[in-house]
């Protein structure tokens, strides 16, 4: 393991990756600075850039700008009373407050800060558990990576916003559409209706662009909601001082914990994160009444805890598959452009591409600190470009990325039919990030189970046999089940019998 | 009323797939079926659950936040000739792109929908029409090796 962390370390200091690393978290903060735009849609408009460019370049560049938007997303929240990425949103409740009362580089530099400290945490999070749970996983068969791909796709359907059915529905669909092409064990072309583009199945790529991308292009155009210009400039010192970081720091670290757990959790990511990091600073803080007036601590709270996600929900991607969020999902994806396939693998024949994206977060952090404090008062500019001039320069990227992929038009053309199903999907509030999960674990998921079936001579009882893949396909059902209305019955009657037992 | 169209579409979708798998061998069928099974359950909990939420708005029952999206407009806060028109351009781009090619089409696209969403003025439209597409060639083509496609300058 020692080699292998060396070898990353190696890697991580070779100029196009630190390159690599710079251009991510630039693209980053300006991508997290505008309102509307998200990481996971600018990691899926950017894949396509990392065909180009070797697997582990293309990876950290895609790694440190998920990492910088985090913290991008707060200069929208502080200067503009909106979140640039979801996970900014609490950030608002303190931030603009503060800026609006004349101390906006404080606020982002409280912010830029805290997002440092998070994502350094969380990096060395990431360093230590991800290895260890890779060994564990370097035990599993067909019959235990069957189960670890029914849970990944269980617990995100019933964990992302939204109702879990939708949820589920949406991951079915994904793992249906996945089975679309050359059957990998018989040669049998499956449900490509003689188009030959199809026989190598349906480009994830493609279709992540166009769910992440297209919806998000027509939400900027759909109505004239504009960005009030409400706080238009930076004049003061934007560095705490060091008699306030260290009066941040318990608070900055707390926080950075609740992220790397919330991030560890699939389907919970920094928008969860960043109201759990804020409450419990409220909770803990001998100032309670402060928060929401300006207060330094409730800026740190959320900022810390979203940069720490990003190490946090890093780790069940690499470790087993599962990505921890929407962005790590797309992430997964890229890894899999290069033809490398998450979970065991991972840690053994890719341990050189592995270890320089962990390696890769982790210095993002110090690039984030360096380019923030350069560039947020440049972003602040960005935050002002109209939502209509960004949104055709967002298709034309999906439309010309789509197409790099595989030199092919009739690539875009299924680019635009999945953006439009994505639009429709956001309208209807059906999750589209399971769905993307089913695309790419479709292929792992219908190779197991012909895997598992051939050992076990076609008994479906060889899944409840091994003990790994019983307490996984347990825990799949659990989380299913606690989100129906069977499920929610015990824990309701459990509360009544507790409430009489407090009455009596 | 969308909702039960993308229920409807869904299941037409599955089994279409059912029907496909008649003709594979087990090993190829195995998975699909299961899959098309899973879909038809989970869209006929979808339309349940859809049902069950309607008659409590009927009585007048409070919905929860995840019910509720489903019981408003589809183009809710949204300009539908803009989307509609948006996205009408964005389809004649995919079309004319390879026989026109992507020098002449995404400047085109680009300074059509800006000056029909009034972006900005006609000047600055023009600026972006011209630099933005040189750009993405730069990063593309240039840099890192990769196609787009040229049509007619081929």
């Amino acid at each position: 393991m020692i080699d292998n962390i060396l070898l990353g370390l190696n890697n991580v200091l070779l100029l196009p990756n630190i390159l690599a690393i710079l251009v991510g978290t630039v693209l980053g903060l300006f991508v997290g600075a505008m309102p509307g735009l998200s990481a996971t849609m600018a990691i899926a408009l950017l894949l396509p850039l990392t065909f180009g460019l070797d697997a582990a370049t293309g990876i950290s560049m895609l790694a440190s700008l998920y990492l910088a938007a985090m913290y991008g997303g707060s200069i929208a929240a502080i200067l503009l009373r909106t979140p640039g990425t979801p996970a900014a949103a609490a950030t608002i409740v303190d931030g603009y407050p503060l800026a609006m009362a004349g101390k906006a580089g404080k606020a982002l530099g409280v912010s830029l800060t805290s997002s440092f400290v998070g994502g350094v945490i969380s990096a060395i999070a990431l360093m230590t558990i991800a290895p260890t749970l890779g060994m564990l996983v370097l035990e599993f068969g067909p019959v235990e990576l069957f189960a670890v791909a029914v849970l990944g796709i269980t617990i995100i359907a019933s964990l992302s916003q939204g109702s879990t059915i939708r949820g589920l529905f949406a991951g079915a669909l994904g793992l249906l559409i996945a089975m679309v092409g050359m059957d990998i064990t018989t040669g049998t072309p499956r449900f490509t209706y003689g188009v030959m583009n199809l026989f190598e199945g349906v480009p994830f790529t493609v279709a992540l662009i166009g769910l992440f991308s297209i919806p998000q292009a027509i939400r900027l155009i759909q109505s004239d909601a504009d960005m009030g210009k409400l706080v238009s400039k930076v004049s003061d010192r934007m560095l705490p001082t060091w008699a306030e970081f260290r009066h941040l720091l318990p608070n900055i670290v707390r926080s950075s914990g609740i992220g790397v757990m919330t991030g560890l959790v699939p389907g919970a990511g920094g928008d969860t994160a960043c109201w759990f990091a804020y409450n419990e600073a409220k909770r803990f803080s001998k100032h309670k009444e402060k928060f929401g007036t300006g207060f330094i601590d409730g800026i740190a709270a959320p900022e810390a805890a979203n940069n720490a996600v990003v190490g946090g929900a890093l780790v069940p991607t690499i470790a087993l598959g599962i990505p921890g969020s929407s962005s790590t999902a797309v992430l997964m994806g890229a890894l899999m452009v290069h033809g490398i396939l998450p979970g065991p693998t991972l840690m053994t024949e890719y341990a050189g591409v592995t270890y320089t994206l962990i390696w890769a977060v982790f210095f993002a952090n110090f690039a984030l600190l360096g380019i923030g404090l350069a560039f947020t008062r440049v972003s602040i500019y960005v935050t002002q470009i109209p939502n209509k001039i960004i949104a055709p320069v967002i298709i034309v990227l999906c439309v010309i990325g789509s197409f790099a992929i595989n030199n092919s038009v009739f690539d875009v053309g299924l680019m635009l039919i999945f953006g439009i199903l994505g639009y429709v999907f956001d309208r209807l509030k059906i999750p589209t990030a399971p769905m993307v999960l089913g695309l790419i674990l479709g292929n792992m998921l219908d190779g197991s189970l012909h895997q598992s079936l051939l050992i076990s001579d076609g008994s479906f009882m060889i899944f409840l046999e091994s003990p790994i893949s019983a307490v996984l396909l347990a825990v799949a059902a659990w989380s299913i089940i606690q989100n129906t209305p069977a499920g929610k019955w015990p824990a309701a009657a459990l509360r009544r019998l507790f409430r009489r037992k407090q009455a009596d | 009323m969308p909702y039960v169209l993308v229920a409807a579409a869904s299941c037409g979708l599955a089994s279409l797939f059912f029907i496909s798998s008649l003709t594979m061998q087990p090993a190829a069928y195995q998975m699909p079926r299961l899959l098309v099974a899973l879909v038809f359950i989970l869209t006929a909990a979808m339309l349940i659950d859809y049902a069950v939420q309607k008659r409590r708005k009927a009585a007048g029952q409070p919905l929860d936040e995840v019910a509720a999206p489903l019981f408003a407009p589809f183009f809710q806060g949204a300009s539908i000739p803009r989307v509609a028109i948006f996205l009408g351009a964005v389809i004649l781009y995919v079309v004319l792109l390879e026989p026109l090619g992507y020098f002449i089409v995404t400047p085109l696209f680009l300074l059509g929908t800006l000056l029909y969403l009034r972006a900005c003025r006609l000047m600055v439209a023009a600026a972006i029409a011209a630099v933005a597409p040189v750009f993405v060639y730069f990063i593309f083509v240039w840099l890192l090796d990769l196609p787009v496609p040229m049509g007619i300058m081929e």
